[in-house]
């Protein structure tokens, strides 16, 4: 059944992408790679950093020097970095501006006016969405070829590491910033699915981010609870909530930072350094008993 | 008890407010501290009540004044100020008890005999028939009269009060006089000033007049409030009579020198 | 009404919201299952629930309501004022921005620790500064303004320092401290907590007699053998550790201190040391209440608890403010 949606959806993702790239490349315009190219989102950054040719990507948003938040904050520091703003995207004069939809939606539009291309990516992103973002930053950067390839091995290992499932499904919940619970549509949700757990959030109807109660985990008793890698020099109350007492009192239920620090903030290729975290940390607590 | 005062010297802002201060006052005595406004008379109770910092000497039976802690001196010495506070709506037996809070020792509730005390300063203000009320409902006049009442229950050998007359009526302004003169007979020593000359001169024992923050006189009514004497120290002038109690003073105009 | 008598409804009343707090909960537990999670060891999901969520809560709205209404009352005791309030003279502010910028900065590490440290701090220089200016000028007005204005600075550099800190969401737990929760505390907060409100409530009840004496007036009071500095430290040094340690775990919850002294002065004889006990137990039923309300008003999540007092006491406030007759310290 996963399979079969999963399999529509691509077909259907493919379909709009080759509509896309046809109606692009009649526009004689759009048919270079361009030149130049700022990223304004974090997301972005990372899709455009792991494409971009030398040279092409102009500057990226200060945020993926984070650590905690991006998972390519090294390569970022060879990059220059902008705050989304306005006036630097007039003075670096780019071709492309590549930002999400969600974020400074005031500035997208101001420089919509003032006659710059920009491409806008969703911020709802699941694992099934990342090989079509992929493919799309890689057309737009005019690196096609590279993107695809990227995107297949993608494909190719999260479609292995979804049939090494089996029955049983182990059950979790993913605390993001803030001690909010990442429920259905979160790309966090989409990598516990593909590595095989039962996200407890979903179950509970919350969609999104969005605060799960407490009292509500608790008879639960889930195995695993997720916590935010790298938050350990950046205090703040949100990070203590998957470590109240009452989570800490249950047994068997395992709290940690599973997910390598800034794999799963983003859909990018890395994000699949998520769901094999989690597909191991599944098959030790439920182990299928089917070798490799 | 003896109030001793030597030398008493008091600076205010940089202004120097007192003097050279000297007096005595008996047990047993009624003494009026006369002068005009600003000549230094609340700053004078004050410095007596440990308020204000003075230079100088200041003993009450021979204990240095202001050696002693607060709470051993508000069991020598009552002071009533000159602004007349009552807060929060508290009934007047309320207002009244709260003079025995130097006497009662922390977290214990009065006593009969504190009770007694208070019933007894109570009557001697007249004001028994209000006890229930709430004070900030009564007139000005009977609010004076509680707030003396306060200072009486307080059961202290030497009573201060600044200007306690002020805005009682004929009749209670002698009736106060009178309750003064009660507790000096029952030994205490009292000091109040006053601006009625004629309270002065018949109720006081002893007038002490200030003036400029210096005592410009000190004696009995008789000898110090003269024709002279009043007009230096308040330029005014007066009409003086006498009837088989004492003087009776009424000034009648300002001085020419004014 | 006398004394003891109103101070037993209270607790009883106190007592039975404390109940209900313990009650009310997204888990839905029946009574039987409560009583017996609350009592039972053991990992049982409705024991865990019981003692490690619902009791601290109920016991930090308990102590927390206590602190603020026996701190508004001894203020307004202390400043002979009924519109002072631990709120209004800026301790609470002050204790959150202390606890904001020793926290989120990262210097203690990011222990609980250093939340009531932090705010202990804040507390005290509050204090301090309230002080300064209470003895160059001794005018209750001076000391209200004063109050007003470190309100204002703190909440402001409570927000700099959010947004300044290390984590790039922390600016959006500026709600939490402007108006407080007590959202998923724990029993580790309680005892972080209560042992200083305790002392606090100590310092307080020493200053009894003083406030009763400051009914006549400072000059009165200090004839009558009050040590004015000394209460003046005992006062302020026990509403700082207590709104100190409050504001630490739940943020700042503003108007307990100031309605319900107000509220339950004409029942008693109006000496400010008979309001002490009373007021303290009052705040604690009004803050176990809204904090039952703040559970059952949405179908799903909470508000922050002081939205709901600020809902209450702002108007009250504003009402107190156009009834200025009523409850004046002194009537001319």
């Amino acid at each position: 059944m996963k399979t079969g949606k999963r399999g529509v959806r691509r077909a259907l993702g493919k379909a709009t992408i080759c509509l896309m790239t046809l109606a692009l490349s009649s526009a004689p315009v759009l048919a270079q790679a361009p030149a130049r190219v700022m990223s304004l989102n974090l997301c972005t950054d990372q899709l455009a950093m792991a494409l971009a040719a030398p040279g092409q990507l102009s500057s990226i948003s200060f945020l993926s020097r984070d650590p905690s938040l991006s998972a390519m904050h090294e390569e970022a520091e060879t990059y220059r970095v902008n705050h989304g703003r306005a006036e630097e995207v007039f003075l670096e004069n780019p071709d492309l501006v590549v930002t999400g939809t969600y974020s400074l939606h005031n500035t997208t539009g101001l420089l919509k006016r003032l006659g710059f291309r920009v491409e806008e990516f969703s911020f709802i992103q699941t694992v099934e969405t990342i090989p079509d973002d992929i493919r799309r930053m890689g057309a737009l950067l005019g690196q096609a070829a590279r993107a695809e390839a990227m995107a297949k091995d993608f494909e190719a290992e999260l479609s292995r590491i979804e049939s090494r499932q089996c029955g049983k499904q182990p059950t979790a919940i993913a605390f993001e910033q803030g001690g909010v619970a990442a429920g259905s549509g979160t790309l966090a949700d989409s990598a516990l699915a593909a590595a095989g757990f039962r996200n407890l959030a979903a179950e509970a109807g919350i969609a999104g981010m969005a605060p799960m109660p407490i009292e509500l985990i608790v008879p639960q008793k889930p195995d695993v609870i997720i916590t935010r890698a790298g938050e350990e020099d950046q205090p703040s109350l949100g990070a203590k909530v998957p470590y109240h007492p009452a989570l800490r009192a249950l047994e068997g239920t395992r709290i940690g930072p599973f997910v390598p620090r800034g794999t799963w903030s983003c859909g990018g290729p890395f994000t699949m350094e998520a769901v094999r975290a989690l597909a191991s940390l599944r098959e030790e607590i439920a182990p299928c008993g089917e070798t490799r | 008890m003896r109030l001793e005062v030597e030398n008493l010297d008091v600076a205010l802002s940089g202004r120097q407010v007192l003097r050279g201060i000297a007096m005595a006052l008996a047990a047993g005595e009624v003494v009026g501290l006369l002068g005009p406004n600003g000549a230094g008379k609340s700053t004078l109770m004050r410095a007596l009540a440990g308020l204000v910092a003075a230079s100088g000497r200041m003993r009450l039976d021979g204990e240095d004044l202001p050696s002693l802690s607060p709470a051993a001196r508000a069991r020598l010495l009552a002071y009533l100020p000159q602004a007349r506070i009552v807060g929060w709506r508290l009934s007047v037996r309320d207002l009244v008890r709260l003079g025995r809070l130097p006497w009662r020792r922390f977290g214990v509730s009065p006593t009969e005999a504190d009770e007694k005390i208070v019933e007894d300063a109570l009557a001697l203000m007249d004001i028994a028939g209000l006890a229930g009320r709430p004070a900030t409902e009564l007139s000005g006049g009977e609010q004076a009269r509680v707030l003396i009442a306060r200072a009486v229950a307080q059961a202290t050998p030497a009573l201060i009060a600044d200007e306690p007359a002020s805005g009682l009526d004929p009749a209670h302004q002698i009736m106060m006089m009178q309750a003064l003169r009660r507790l000096a007979e029952e030994g205490r020593t009292i000091l109040v000033s006053l601006h009625d000359l004629t309270l002065a001169a018949r109720w006081c024992d002893r007038v002490v007049m200030l003036k400029e923050g210096q005592v410009a006189a000190e004696g009995s009514p008789g000898e110090v409030m003269t024709p002279e004497r009043l007009a230096d120290i308040y330029g005014v002038t007066a009409h003086f009579a006498r009837d088989k109690e004492g003087l009776i003073l009424a000034p009648t105009g300002l001085t020419i020198a004014r | 009404m006398r004394p003891a008598v109103l101070n037993i409804i209270l607790g009883l009343l106190m007592l039975a919201l404390f109940v209900a707090s313990m009650a009310v909960g997204p888990a839905e537990l029946d009574i039987s299952e409560s009583v017996r999670g609350l009592f039972a060891g053991g990992g049982e999901a409705a024991g865990i629930i019981m003692r490690e969520i619902r009791l601290p809560r109920a016991l930090l709205g308990l102590g927390i309501g206590f602190t603020l209404g026996i701190s508004g009352a001894v203020l307004q005791g202390f400043l002979r004022n009924p519109l002072a309030e631990p709120g209004i003279i800026g301790v609470s502010a002050m204790a959150a921005f202390g606890a904001v910028l020793i926290f989120y900065s990262g210097l203690a590490g990011s222990t609980l620790y250093a939340l009531p440290a932090g705010a202990l701090l804040g507390a005290v220089v509050a204090v301090l500064l309230l002080l300064a200016l209470a003895a160059r000028s001794g005018s209750t007005l001076t000391l209200i303004l004063a109050g007003v204005a470190l309100s204002s600075l703190s909440a402001a550099l409570t927000s700099l320092v959010l947004n300044l800190s290390p984590n790039p969401f922390a600016s959006y737990e500026i709600i939490f401290w402007l108006l407080g929760s007590l959202k998923d505390r724990s029993m580790e907060h309680v005892w972080l907590a209560l042992p200083l409100m305790a002392a606090g409530w100590l310092l307080i009840a020493l200053s009894g007699r003083a406030i009763d004496a400051l009914s006549l007036g400072e000059e009165a009071a200090a004839s009558l053998g009050i040590h004015m500095k000394r209460t003046r430290l005992l006062i302020v040094m026990g509403t700082a550790l207590g709104v100190g340690a409050a504001t630490a775990v739940a943020g700042t919850i503003g108007f307990v201190g100031l309605v319900v002294p107000h509220l339950i002065r004409p029942l008693t004889n109006r000496l400010p040391s008979r309001l002490l006990l009373p007021a303290g137990l009052g705040g604690a039923v009004l803050l176990l209440a809204a904090d039952v309300a703040v559970r059952l008003v949405l179908p799903t999540g909470e508000l922050n608890v002081g939205v709901l007092t600020a809902l209450i006491g702002a108007p009250f406030f504003l009402w107190l403010v156009v009834r200025s007759r009523r409850e004046v310290f002194y009537a001319a």
